[in-house]
Formats: structure tokens, C-alpha cells, sequence
């Protein structure tokens, strides 16, 4: 009898408890909610409006008229520079992805391979997430790799490639094939100031992949290649993904990115609302286009652990 | 004696016997060498293309104006001179623009630690009704690039009315334009400069903690706030200092917030890439300003100011840093 009771009242505990936690869950979440409502769905759904808007600042506020789809047409078939410069982006996006996210894996495995002097190429390779400063990069790589601006430049040319590409040149390649190897040589620069995180990334996922993996498989009598192929790709696989996407949208919003400043300068400079949202509007479904197209390549060969 | 002499003899019949295993080995190891070789020749390679903007921001910012000049002078100046930096100094209103930027800087890293933790944890560990789509929302806040929604934003901030109860109590709208309320604001509520990626990493470390441990506290009586700060928080150590770390430095090279929001005043990334419009006062400067080579030093300068705080806090975090972020397990 008595246990009986103390059963049910336990019940009944437990439910409240469980319930408890539901509310308290909801406790816990309602800074962001309120954040996310007021400093994101409200301004996303705002700049979808203010898309199909033509808006000028009058005394008491903001004048909006309703214009249809006048902005998309102006941004996609009357403005020369937009169209291309949203193709533009998007081949340079195409193009540096892989490069960077093979280049960080590669960086990443030299990395957790131990080895002296580790301790200090980590400090070097973390350096650009520190200086992640798009105005410092831009400042300082435009000198560097201007020509004529410095004399120092001109008489060292340091991070071209331009002895190589006579030298390959003169061996006989063919000039396409030696462009795109001298291109990349010309951009190691850029990509490797631009995979500091994306090395973090990867080296967090190497280190959380349980080593007696790698012992069983050797002891099965498995090279370094297959558990390579075998063990470590697939583990790795979710942070992959994750970096890629990573990378789509770091490249998507890199201070140098000429998109953004037409979106910047049509609003600040020349006044148009409108058809800065617009331009927004667009360059975020290319980037969800980019994302989504991401996901239907890689997000369902991923390999998950758990789930 | 023996013994040694009898493992010896198998090794060495071994290796006469099996000589395609002897040959192996040695290939297997002139492989592992000339790997290694391959290894310190790139780590060095890339060392150099990583530390080769701050070896050429010192070059410069300590090189007289005249030197540029010199084509006899490449890397180490002929004479050190300050000048660049007195000059950067004024140009950019360093000390000015060092506290504001500090200011918003640490400021809006402790305000989003705080509501990236405690939602993080609400998503890491309770279980209620639309939780998945709410993460969907954490994650789309990721994937929009804040531009997409800063014109509304800065139209909001310009008349700023919390969910109208400015109105409701006569105050009116207020313009957060050109305080550091632009910043706090957004952060407070978790919805700072990337605050997404800093839910997305507090939320995969509390999924990480053991499940007794709020059990735990649940029977000693603690409610769910209480085992939050006093079971969860002494724990966050690893997560916190990663987040503070990114947070303070995406902040301190943010350049579209600060242009965004402020008019009058400026961050150091506003400061700097405005640098050749407000070097005009200089000077001198007016005279040859086609000459890009008068300005490139101090530009360096300015670029080496810029860049040296953050640079300070990094050695001296640096070995915290690289442990916490092994020990986040930002991957899960």
C-alpha cells in the first residue's frame, strides 16, 4: 500500500519534472528568441518588402511605394556592372572552394602528425584567424602585390611566379597548363591567409577521431592510404561538410567582395533602399542556391557516427 | 649472451631469408624521410607566405619616406625612423579609435558569451516542442550574410522602438545610430556578429557533459538556472575562451557593422580603410597625392597599430587557445 503510494507520487513527480524541463527549456531560449525575432526576421522580411519597393526618406520617415518586380528587372538587365560581377563571384567561389578545403585538410593531417617544432607551425598557421582583417589584407597586399607602387616590389618578385612561368614556359608546356599552375602558385597567398579556420576545423575533427580505429585496422594489416580512405575520410566527413559550407559563405562575405559594395553603395551613397534590398534579396539566393547545391552533393554522402 | 645472440641470429637470417621484406623496409623508410624532408620544406614555405605581410608591414612602418625611393634599400631600412607612427597616429585618431574599438570589442564578447551559453545550453540539453525548427532558424541566422539584412536594420536602429514599448511609455523612438548600443543590443540577445556560430559551438559542447551531472544536481535540489550556473558554467572553460577569442577578434576586424552605425565615430577597421581619404591633413600629402609610394609607409604603420593588439592577445593566449579548441570539441 504505501509503496504503492509513494510510486504515484513519484509518478507524478517525474512528469513535472519532465515538464518542468520543457518550460525551462523555453526559459533558457528566450533572450535569442526575442534577439531573433526582432534582429533577423524582422529586418529579413523588411528587406524582402523593401525589395519590391521604391523608397525615399521624407521628413517624417521613410516614403515606400510599391513597385513590383521594377528592382529586379533594373539589377538584372538594365545595371552592366551587377549580372556580371554576381558570375564573377560566383566562378571565383567555384574555383576556390575545393582548393581550400583540400588545401586545409592536407595542412591539417601535416599538423597532427607529430613531429618538432609542431607547437610553432600551429602558432603560424592559426596567425590568420587572428589577423582575419579584410582592410589590413587588402592594405597590405595591394603593395605587395602591386607593381608599381614600391621599388621593392619591382626588383623582387617575391610571391609571383614569374621565373617559374618562363622556366616552365621554355621547357615546352602548353601555356593553358602552365597558367593554371602558375594561377594557383599566384593565389597560394590569398588561400592560405584565407584557411585558418577551416584547418581548425579539420584539426578538431582529426583529434576526436578515436586512435584504436587506426590500431585495429593495422593490426588487420591495413597500409596508411586505406585506413586514410577507410577510416579517416569517413569520420571526418560531417566536418567536411561543415567546412565547406564554411567557405561558401566566408567567401560570400569577404570584405573585398564587390557585390557587397554595390549593395553598400547603393544605399549609403546613392539613396536607393529598394534596390540595395533587391541586391541583398539576390545575393543571398545565390548563396542559398551555393549552400543548397552543397548539400545535394555532399550532405548525404557524409558519414554519421551516431545518428 | 646467448639470448642476444639468438635474437640476433633470427633477425638476421630473417632479413637474408626474406629479402624482398628487407627491401621493403628500407623503402618503406627512405619513403618516411624523404617525406619528412618533403614536410619541413612546405611547413617552412607556407611559415613564410604566412609571416611575409608582417615582415613587410615591419619593414615598412620603420623605413624613412625617402628610402622608398632608394632601390638600394629592400628589406631593412638604412635608418629607423617613428615618424610613420606619429603619423598613423593622427591620421587615424589611434588612441581614440583604440578605446572604441576595445570598448565594443570586449564588451559585446562578454554579452554574447553569456547569451550564446545560456542558449546553447537550452538547445544542448532540454527537450521541447519545435526545438529542431528553432535550430534550423540558429542555423539560418549562419547563413545569411548580415548584409542581406542591414539596410532594415539601420532603418530600425535609426528609429529604434523595442517591440513598441518606447511608445507605450512616451519615451518615442530612439536612434542607436552612432552608440555602442548598435552592438551591445544585438548581443544581449544573442544575436550579435556571428552569435550563430557561437550557439552552434556552446550547444555542441554541453551535448558533450555527462547527463549524470544535472541529474545530479536535480536531486541535491538545485532548479535548472541554479545547475546552470553552478554545475555547467565552471565546466564551460574551454568553450568560453574559444568563443571570446573569435568573438573579439571578428568584432575587431568587422568592417560593415561599424561603417554601418556609426557616422561620427570609428573602429579601428573603419579607421584604417579610410585611411587615404583622411591622410589629405597631412603634411605634404596634398601636394603629391598621386604618388602612392608618400603614403605606403605610413599606411604600414597604421596597419601594424592596427594589427598589433590583437597579434599581443594571441601569444599570449595562443597555447590556451589552440588547447580549448581541441578540448571544445567544436565537431561533436
Amino acid at each position: 500500500m504505501e509503496t504503492g503510494e509513494s510510486m504515484k507520487k513519484l509518478k507524478i513527480l517525474r512528469l513535472s519534472y519532465e515538464k518542468r524541463k520543457q518550460i525551462n527549456g523555453y526559459f533558457f531560449l528566450l533572450p535569442w528568441i526575442i534577439g531573433v525575432s526582432l534582429f533577423f526576421i524582422k529586418p529579413l522580411i523588411q528587406s524582402i518588402i523593401f525589395s519590391f519597393e521604391k523608397i525615399t526618406i521624407g521628413e517624417t520617415g521613410l516614403i515606400e511605394k510599391f513597385v513590383q518586380t521594377e528592382n529586379y528587372y533594373y539589377m538584372l538587365f538594365k545595371d552592366p556592372n551587377f549580372t556580371q560581377n554576381l558570375i564573377n563571384t560566383s566562378v571565383k567561389l567555384l574555383q576556390n572552394t575545393p582548393i581550400i578545403i583540400f588545401f586545409s585538410l592536407f595542412i591539417a593531417i601535416i599538423l597532427n602528425q607529430k613531429f618538432k617544432g609542431r607547437a610553432i607551425a600551429r602558432v603560424f598557421f592559426f596567425l590568420p584567424v587572428i589577423i582575419t582583417s579584410g582592410v589590413v589584407m587588402e592594405l597590405v597586399g595591394n603593395q605587395i602585390f602591386s607593381v608599381n607602387t614600391s621599388a621593392v616590389v619591382q626588383d623582387m618578385p617575391l610571391m609571383q611566379s614569374t621565373v617559374l612561368r618562363d622556366m616552365l614556359l621554355n621547357s615546352g608546356l602548353p601555356i593553358s597548363i602552365v597558367q593554371t599552375l602558375t594561377g594557383f602558385i599566384d593565389q597560394i597567398f590569398s588561400l592560405t591567409w584565407r584557411s585558418g579556420i577551416q584547418i581548425i576545423l579539420f584539426l578538431s575533427g582529426l583529434q576526436s577521431i578515436p586512435k584504436m580505429y587506426y590500431e585495429a585496422s593495422s593490426v588487420e594489416g591495413a597500409s596508411a592510404w586505406d585506413s586514410f580512405w577507410k577510416i579517416t575520410i569517413p569520420l571526418l566527413s560531417p566536418i567536411m561538410f561543415m567546412t565547406l559550407i564554411f567557405t561558401i559563405i566566408d567567401g560570400f562575405t569577404d570584405y573585398t567582395n564587390i557585390i557587397l559594395r554595390s549593395i553598400f553603395s547603393s544605399a549609403l551613397n546613392d539613396f536607393q533602399y529598394g534596390l540595395s534590398s533587391a541586391q541583398a534579396c539576390m545575393y543571398f539566393i545565390v548563396i542559398l542556391v551555393f549552400i543548397a547545391l552543397a548539400y545535394l552533393i555532399f550532405g548525404r554522402k557524409t558519414f554519421y557516427m551516431v545518428d | 649472451m646467448v639470448n642476444i645472440k639468438n635474437i640476433k641470429a633470427i633477425f638476421f637470417n630473417k632479413d637474408i631469408d626474406k629479402d624482398s621484406n628487407f627491401l621493403k623496409k628500407i623503402k618503406w623508410k627512405s619513403a618516411k624521410i624523404s617525406w619528412q624532408i618533403v614536410r619541413t620544406f612546405l611547413l617552412i614555405g607556407l611559415c613564410f607566405v604566412l609571416i611575409y605581410p608582417l615582415i613587410y608591414m615591419l619593414s615598412n612602418a620603420f623605413k624613412p619616406i625617402v628610402e622608398n625611393y632608394d632601390t638600394s634599400v629592400i628589406w631593412i631600412p638604412k635608418s629607423f625612423t617613428f615618424n610613420n607612427f606619429i603619423d598613423a597616429i593622427v591620421v587615424i585618431r589611434y588612441w581614440d579609435v583604440l578605446k572604441n574599438t576595445v570598448i565594443i570589442g570586449v564588451l559585446t564578447a562578454i554579452f554574447q558569451i553569456m547569451s550564446c551559453m545560456i542558449v546553447g545550453y537550452g538547445f544542448a540539453r532540454f527537450k521541447f516542442y519545435g526545438r529542431g525548427i528553432l535550430f534550423v532558424i540558429v542555423l539560418l541566422t549562419i547563413i545569411v550574410p548580415p548584409q542581406t539584412i542591414a539596410i532594415p536594420q539601420y532603418i530600425d536602429f535609426r528609429y529604434f522602438d523595442f517591440f513598441g514599448l518606447f511608445k507605450l511609455l512616451g519615451i518615442g523612438s530612439k536612434s542607436l545610430l552612432d552608440t555602442y548600443w548598435a552592438f551591445y543590443l544585438p548581443a544581449i540577445f544573442g544575436m550579435g556578429l556571428r552569435s550563430g556560430i557561437y550557439i552552434f559551438v556552446f550547444r555542441q559542447f554541453f551535448r558533450g557533459l555527462p547527463k549524470e551531472l544535472e541529474d545530479a544536481a536535480s536531486i541535491d535540489g538545485c532548479n535548472a538556472f541554479k545547475t546552470f550556473y553552478k554545475v555547467m558554467l565552471p565546466n564551460a572553460g574551454a568553450a568560453v575562451l574559444t568563443v571570446f577569442l573569435f568573438s573579439i577578434v571578428w568584432q575587431w576586424s568587422d568592417y560593415y557593422g561599424p561603417q554601418m552605425f556609426f557616422a561620427n565615430k570609428s573602429t579601428i577597421s573603419t579607421a584604417l580603410a579610410n585611411f587615404t581619404v583622411s591622410a589629405a591633413t597631412l603634411p605634404g600629402v596634398t601636394e603629391s597625392s598621386g604618388d602612392p609610394m608618400v603614403l605606403s609607409t605610413r599606411i604600414q604603420a597604421a596597419c601594424l597599430l592596427s594589427v598589433f593588439p590583437m597579434l599581443l592577445l594571441y601569444l599570449i593566449l595562443q597555447r590556451y587557445f589552440v588547447e580549448s579548441i581541441e578540448r571544445t570539441g567544436i565537431v561533436g
